[in-house]
């Protein structure tokens, strides 16, 4: 029999989760549609990452742009480190897009002995350690863009550009609108993976929590300030009161059990 | 009469593990404002109450789940996340008196079932460091207790200082909510009236 408690279908609060997103270059195509995967040179690369410590979450949020002294195998061996560091690596068609360019990037810089980034490009698509999100929403069907899923969610997606911008943007030397737009696709992403968790468990703590979080660590962190429409989304503002209810409900939890265990000693010892 | 909206003031003091003794978390006092309806007339009811060193440490936390048994419409708090929960948990899990705790516990799981607000995600949310300058700024009289304050005033048991304190704090959360609120004129206009009563005069 299958083991329920393997797949995607095996959701727990992982301890570490990693959310990243690429933007890339490509020489435009004769007929304007979408470049082969293999033409593109990513340019920028961001990271969400998440991981529980003493029952609270901590996040990471970064971004790198090949420019300033950074270069493509920089990027490269950055994404490496944070897969190798996650024990789940979630993106939007990042298994057959993300990955792939960033596999044939490190291939073509000469970066043989990148094991993690290696595995999350070579990951089974019904495997727990990497998590594609335009998969698993769709059910391995016709995948539909991220920013059709958060609308509905409720998640702020593509606020300061879009993906197509990113080729002008580059041109035009603005890396920093281009960091931005990376980081918040990540943060986006990693918001979408708690609430695909949630739903998966049937635990609304699984996205409450770290979404609550999230809105804590945007609000404190003065470099983030670019992600403030995260505070003020549709789902945050849902989530905040949640969590702090599902909080005071552990709690209760935990006397009425330690109660119960002082009833149980006072009636042993009568 | 149901409670269209409550304010809640808390204050505590943490005891570090000394000893034999494990660490605690005193709630030492508590305020709350409720703002309600009765025959169609806004009414306000300010209410307060504080334990200090000589008194047992259960009275606050017995006192506020009692305040908390009918939940309100909408509760009002500031910093309710990372500072007020939290420490009202903390108060609860680690008093003497675990039937009291585990009464506040379940009072506040009912009152979260209900509209709960963080003032303070309006200002800047976990950032939002200083009630008394973001007060301030908006012309709201308030005068901060500092926790040194606060740690003499339990010790020398200056109940007065700690409840008027906290009245102070839960009416000014409320100022503040409707300060940031397009429709609220008319509430303004009638807490103001009643502000300038003797029945804004905290309940001791």
């Amino acid at each position: 029999m299958r083991d329920p408690m393997r797949g995607p279908g095996s959701v727990r609060a992982p301890g570490s989760i990693l959310s990243y997103d690429i933007e890339t270059i490509s020489p435009p195509t004769p007929d304007g549609s979408f470049p082969p995967w293999p033409t593109h040179r990513p340019v920028a690369i961001g990271f969400a990452t998440a991981w529980q410590v003493a029952g609270g979450w901590s996040f990471d949020i970064s971004a790198m742009v090949v420019a300033d002294g950074v270069s493509e195998a920089d990027l490269v061996r950055e994404a490496d480190r944070r897969m190798g560091n996650a024990g789940v690596v979630t993106g939007y068609n990042s298994r057959q897009f993300d990955a792939l360019v960033l596999r044939l990037a490190a291939q073509r810089t000469r970066l043989w002995s990148l094991k993690a980034l290696a595995d999350h490009a070579a990951a089974n698509r019904f495997g727990a350690e990497h998590a594609d999100l335009a998969d698993l929403y769709s059910s391995h069907g016709r995948k539909v863009g991220l920013a059709s899923l958060c609308d509905e969610i409720g998640i702020p997606v593509k606020m300061s550009t879009s993906g197509g911008d990113v080729a002008a943007l580059w041109e035009a030397g603005e890396t920093d609108r281009i960091r931005d737009y990376v980081m918040e696709d990540a943060v986006a992403t990693l918001c979408l993976f708690f609430a695909w968790t949630a739903a998966r468990a049937g635990d609304e703590t699984l996205v409450t929590r770290p979404m609550a979080a999230l809105a804590r660590h945007i609000e404190t962190t003065p470099a983030l300030h670019h992600l403030h429409a995260f505070v003020d989304c549709a789902l945050i503002r849902w989530c905040r009161p949640r969590a702090m209810k599902a909080d005071i409900a552990a709690a209760l939890e935990r006397m009425t059990a330690k109660l119960k265990r002082q009833e149980d000693e006072r009636a042993f010892a009568s | 009469m149901s409670i269209e909206t409550a304010t809640l003031a808390t204050a505590w003091i943490h005891q570090p593990a000394l000893g034999q003794r494990p660490a605690r978390t005193l709630l030492v006092g508590a305020a709350k404002l409720s703002i309600f309806y009765s025959f169609g007339t806004l009414g306000f009811d300010l209410q307060a109450h504080s334990t200090t060193v000589t008194d047992d440490p259960a009275e606050t936390i017995s006192w506020l789940a009692d305040a908390l048994h009918v939940p309100p419409g909408r509760l009002l708090l500031w910093r309710a996340e990372d500072i007020v929960v939290p420490s009202l948990l903390a108060a609860a899990e680690t008093a003497r008196d675990a039937v009291a705790g585990a009464r506040l516990l379940r009072e506040l799981d009912l009152a979260f079932t209900r509209e709960v607000i963080d003032v303070a995600e309006a200002h800047g949310g976990a950032a939002a460091t200083s009630f008394d300058a973001i007060a301030h700024r908006h012309g709201l009289p308030f005068v901060s207790m500092s926790k040194a304050e606060l740690a003499e005033a339990h010790r020398t048991g200056c109940h007065w200082a700690i409840r008027k304190h906290l009245a102070a704090r839960a009416v000014a959360t409320w100022r503040l909510w409707l300060a940031g609120r397009e429709d609220a004129e008319p509430l303004i206009e009638k807490t103001e009236a009643w502000l300038a009563t003797p029945d804004a005069e905290v309940r001791l």
